[in-house]
């Protein structure tokens, strides 16, 4: 079920209201009809004669079936008045590229890449802590202050691109001068001596992509350009993105840049699917999408994971 | 004698195509054309014996280990030392094969044979390294032939015999060896349920010719039986026809169905493999439309509606019996590939540009997927066939006093959907012709940026969306007649019957685009397609109070047929309702092609189109037999199949809301899909043995049911003032259809009131 705040949901309602009062209708109006005039209940005689070769006599009501087509037109009508604003919402209306977060989405036979265009930090610390950690990732430099003289025995482990690491923690600060270059995809992981994650911290700069995981922030328009590219020798085929979460879906077309856009109002971690057929392991074209805390958001639901 | 030659030709030229591959001895090295099947070059086993000594019974890691591959044959001595005495294939999936002597042993097709010279010998050496990792199992397939020398080159396999055998090795550090678990289980139990409907359908043949006429039962009579129905031009031969073909159908598709609700029933099953899931859901879906449905309502069309028009029989009679045979062939080509494995995977829709790729494995679609398509284009011809015949008929054929406005609405249904049908087949036909020549001659109608890819999806709905209309419209036309002759009354609202079925008609032309609304189309054609849809409800609407007015007042008999047609309307009406929701841009964002328009469609199609079906079975049943269809089999029959069916599919709006997709081999267990589906599996099931219950009435009933006479329930169209069944041809002479509206119709309150406030304008006008 998308989540509350999209157009879904409210549309869902409204139209939910209407099936079930048009359903009670015929279903009454059907339950009454069928136990009241059954075999028995009523003087056949009265009836038309229906005989084999002959048009029986004709009934109509002009009154009740101009009702019956004048009334569903005003429904009709007033759901096409209802859902107009969907229809802009969904497809009428996309940000631009400039205001929007943008994501460059590439469909494969069988996995989604996902290619930033701005940079994207994401960061993550433990709950119940007993020590205060605090970890800057510099150009440079990593420094992590436990803010203890305590025992902690921390473990940090990095990739910057193609370049690798890890230092230990053990109380107080440490800062381990190193060639970290933010232009690189930046993953940094401390472990505490259990083996726990008690911290992480990535870093997307523009034209990195993401594998296993997509990262967007939390209140700000998210715009998908997608394209769908051939692996080997197959040629590129249909997909199509589903985000069920905020219940949005736009096929991937070979040759054509298709787009799909909604804000995120929470966080959190939802699923990626592929909702067109595309072959083989089409059940398994699946990701994760997470929505990141933004400090500054207008959104309640966006300020932190609480 | 003529033709007895003529067989015997083709019997001997039959067996050498057999034998072929067979002629074909390889002292040259055996590659890969064996990995499958087995060595047949050298015709049979004769028990030979291969063996690999040397293997160790668990390998350590990146250790060299010297293998003797031998093969012997005491029956088979061989000619002599330099003549040819045996030949090997070895394949392994760990490790790496060395140390062997190349002028005997050879690298052919990612395995070791031997070479010209080594097939001098009977024992060869390689070195096996292990693989590093030694927690793998590494398998060793060898396949061995002993060989008597008696000729070289062609022809020189006689009295040569071979063998195969494999060997696992674990590694040191491997847990226990895992037995496979044969795969192709599922495929076993789908072709034995075929085999067994078949040999089923067999023997109720032969018992209802049987049945017939127990004395003077012989072969010779039955086969002449058989032949008159294969040959068989008439309207009412032809119909039973279609009818048996569609029910046939109805039930294999209906257990490929069962076999993928299996798959689904828990999270993350592997019952079957994604292949044979996604070929199963692509035959499932255009075997229900094309095989079972479309030839049902053929059959009920060609039956009924010469009989209710008042025509001897349909205008092309052989072009009608054309039409039939042609849907045989198509169903075993769009079958053709599953038995090989390589069924077509490319969805009842067909989108290339998955469908037209060839050539890259895996990635592409199945090789059957040509097969299928050749099928599809087969069943465009057939019911091409059929809209020219069945329009042409109503056209010149009807009967005295049957004027447009006074024919049953049974057989409007039919005119109108044939036009529908005549109209929107070119599309779809241009569409998988096009599909056909990408496939086979690399031609590059749907191809990326040369091509594209969307134009198919444009002419497969202009087509696609018209035939759901094709088939539901006729149920429509069968609800109409049995519900006004249960309630003892005429149809309310005749004429706007008529004119909301032809407004269907045309309405269903300009909403195609719906099924695209995410397909990457121009959002000012989807802001058209979306008005357009929803106008189709207010028609429908029109039928469903029509429908309802006509209950009202009359005296309801519940039979078998009725209770059918009240449990149409039901769940049609929930089928129509949840239909309004997929041209809304903010909801089909998210319903479309998740399991909300799974359960739609079965709601209309199984709840509308064959429930609809089922009514018309129990209705005209006793037309065509003579005799009624045992009421409380049917009435059994309605209850278990109603209740289970909507068990069964209303939970699937559950499934599509929370964001389930269609066309998926599996989901995982957190994403809570788990507990519907297997509620889901377990009523499908019951659903699906339900049917046998009709199966079994309809065997029943034809030996042992009510007499009918030529009126059992009391309808007035032609048809029931013939008898039961009907002679050949329908009818002697043209009947004359009377009318009983002699009066000039009266108008009601309603319509005076609308002429006279018409006339006050006109009155206006004239004074000024």
């Amino acid at each position: 079920m998308p989540a509350e705040y999209t157009a879904f949901h409210g549309l869902y309602e409204d139209f939910m209201l209407w099936s079930i009062i048009v359903g009670v209708i015929v279903f009454v109006w059907m339950i009454y009809a069928v136990l009241r005039f059954r075999q028995g209940m009523v003087d056949e005689s009265k009836l038309e004669k229906l005989e084999p070769g002959v048009f029986p006599k004709e009934r109509d009501n002009m009154a009740l079936e101009t009702a019956w087509i004048v009334l569903p037109t005003i429904l009709i009508a007033w759901l096409c008045v209802l859902s107009w604003q969907s229809l802009y919402d969904a497809w009428g209306n996309p940000p631009s590229d400039e205001e929007a977060f943008v994501v460059d989405v590439t469909a494969t036979q069988w996995n989604w890449a996902f290619t930033y265009t701005e940079p994207i930090t994401v960061e993550e610390t433990a709950d119940g802590l007993p020590y205060q950690l605090v970890v800057a990732v510099s150009d440079g430099s990593i420094s992590v202050s436990t803010g203890t003289m305590d025992d902690v025995n921390l473990t940090a482990i990095w990739t910057n691109g193609p370049a690798s690491g890890q230092f230990n923690i053990s109380g107080g600060e440490h800062t381990q001068n190193t060639i970290i270059d933010l232009q690189e995809t930046m993953i940094l992981k401390i472990n505490d001596a259990d083996g726990d994650v008690v911290y992480s911290f990535q870093r997307y700069p523009a034209q990195s992509s993401s594998a296993g995981e997509v990262y967007v922030p939390c209140g700000e328009d998210i715009k998908m350009n997608m394209i769908s590219e051939r692996v080997g020798e197959a040629d590129a085929v249909l997909h199509a993105l589903f985000l069920p979460e905020w219940g949005v879906k736009e096929d991937v077309v070979p040759g054509v840049t298709t787009m799909l856009y909604f804000t995120p109002q929470e966080t959190g971690t939802f699923d990626v699917i592929c909702a067109e057929y595309c072959g083989m392991r089409h059940a398994y074209m699946t990701m994760k999408i997470t929505v990141i805390p933004v400090a500054d958001s207008v959104y309640d639901g966006c300020r932190s994971d609480a | 004698m003529m033709r007895r030659k003529a067989i015997l030709i083709l019997a001997i030229f039959g067996v050498s195509i057999l034998l072929a591959p067979q002629f074909q001895a390889s002292p040259g090295g055996i590659g890969s054309s064996v990995d499958d099947s087995g060595c047949f070059c050298h015709t049979e086993d004769k028990g030979t014996e291969v063996s690999i000594t040397g293997l160790p019974d668990s390998f350590n890691a990146s250790t060299e280990y010297t293998l003797t591959l031998s093969v012997s044959n005491s029956d088979i001595p061989g000619a002599s030392e330099n003549s040819n005495m045996g030949g090997f294939r070895l394949i392994i999936d760990g490790g790496i094969l060395s140390g062997f002597d190349q002028t005997l042993i050879q690298v052919m097709d990612g395995g070791l044979t031997h070479t010209e010279l080594g097939n001098d010998l009977r024992t060869w050496e390689v070195v096996w390294t292990s693989p590093a990792d030694d927690t793998k199992v590494v398998e060793f397939t060898f396949w061995g032939n002993a060989v008597n020398g008696n000729a070289n080159g062609a022809n020189g396999n006689s009295g040569d015999g071979y063998n195969g055998a494999t060997y696992q090795v674990a590694g040191l550090n491997a847990g226990p060896i895992v037995e496979e678990v044969d795969a192709k289980r599922a495929m076993v139990v789908f072709l034995s349920v075929v085999l067994l409907v078949l040999t089923l359908m067999a023997l109720a043949t032969l018992y209802v010719f049987y049945s017939r006429n127990p004395e003077g039962f012989s072969m010779g009579n039955f086969w002449e039986w058989l032949k008159g129905w294969m040959t068989t031009t008439d309207h009412k031969g032809v119909g039973l026809l279609y009818l048996n073909f569609g029910l046939l159908f109805f039930l294999v598709g209906g257990l490929l169905a069962l076999l993928f609700r299996i798959q689904l029933a828990t999270p993350m099953n592997d019952f079957l493999t994604e292949q044979e899931y996604n070929s199963y859901f692509t035959l499932h879906g255009t075997t229900m439309v094309f095989l079972a449905a479309m030839p049902m309502i053929a059959g009920f069309a060609n039956y009924i509606v010469p009989l209710q028009i008042g025509a001897q029989d349909l205008a092309f009679p052989r072009v009608n019996a054309l039409g039939f045979w042609l849907l045989p062939p198509a169903a075993i080509l769009l079958f053709a590939g599953i038995f090989s494995g390589q069924g077509g995977d490319i969805t009842w829709v067909m989108y290339p540009p998955y469908s037209s790729s060839t050539g890259g494995g895996d990635m592409s679609a199945n090789t059957g997927t040509t097969f299928f398509i050749a099928g599809m284009i087969m069943l465009g011809a057939s019911s091409t066939l059929s809209g020219v015949n069945f329009i042409t008929t109503f056209l010149t054929m009807r009967g005295h006093g049957v004027s447009w406005m006074k024919m049953p609405l049974f057989s409007w249904s039919i005119l109108i959907s044939m036009f529908m049908l005549f109209l929107s087949l070119p599309a779809l036909v241009i569409g998988v012709v096009m599909l056909f020549l990408d496939r086979t001659i690399g031609s590059v109608f749907f191809a990326t940026n040369i091509g594209d890819p969307i134009l198919f999806q444009h002419l497969f709905w202009f087509f696609g969306h018209p035939e759901v209309y094709v088939v539901i419209v006729p149920a429509f036309g069968v609800v109409s007649e049995v519900l006004a002759t249960s309630a003892r009354r005429s149809i309310f609202g005749y004429k706007s019957m008529v004119y909301a079925m032809a407004g269907i008609g045309i309405v269903g032309f300009i909403v195609w685009g719906h099924h695209m609304l995410t397909s990457g189309m121009d959002p000012q054609l989807r802001f058209i397609m979306m008005a357009t849809t929803m106008l189709v409800a207010i028609p429908t609407g029109i039928k469903v109070f029509n429908w309802l007015a006509t209950l009202w007042g009359g005296s309801l008999v519940f039979k078998t047929h009725t209770l059918w047609a009240l449990g149409f309307l039901i769940t049609f009406t929930l089928g129509g309702i949840s239909g309004m929701f997929f041209p809304v841009a903010g909801l089909d964002m998210h319903f479309h092609d998740t399991y909300f328009v799974v359960a739609h469609f079965h709601y209309v199609f199984v709840g509308g189109v064959v429930f609809g079906l089922f009514s018309a079975f129990y209705y005209w049943y006793p037309k065509w037999t003579g005799r009624k269809m045992n009421e409380k089999l049917g009435m059994l029959h309605f209850l278990t199949s109603f209740i289970s069916y909507n068990a069964a599919f209303w939970p699937m709006h559950r499934l599509g809301i929370m964001g389930m997709p269609r066309r998926t081999h599996s989901y995982t267990i957190d994403s809570g899909y788990g507990d519907l589906n297997s509620t889901i599996t377990v009523w499908a099931i019951i659903f699906g043995l339900s049917q046998l219950i009709m199966v079994w009435n309809m065997i029943y009933s034809q030996k042992r049911g009510q007499v009918a006479g030529p009126d059992p329930w009391g309808g007035w169209s032609l048809e029931w003032s013939t008898t039961s069944p009907p002679p050949t041809p329908s009818f002697a002479e043209i009947p004359i259809q009377r009318d009983a509206n002699t009066e000039a119709h009266e108008d009601g309150w309603f319509v005076r009131g609308v002429k006279r406030l018409w006339m006050i304008g006109e009155k206006k006008e004239a004074k000024e």
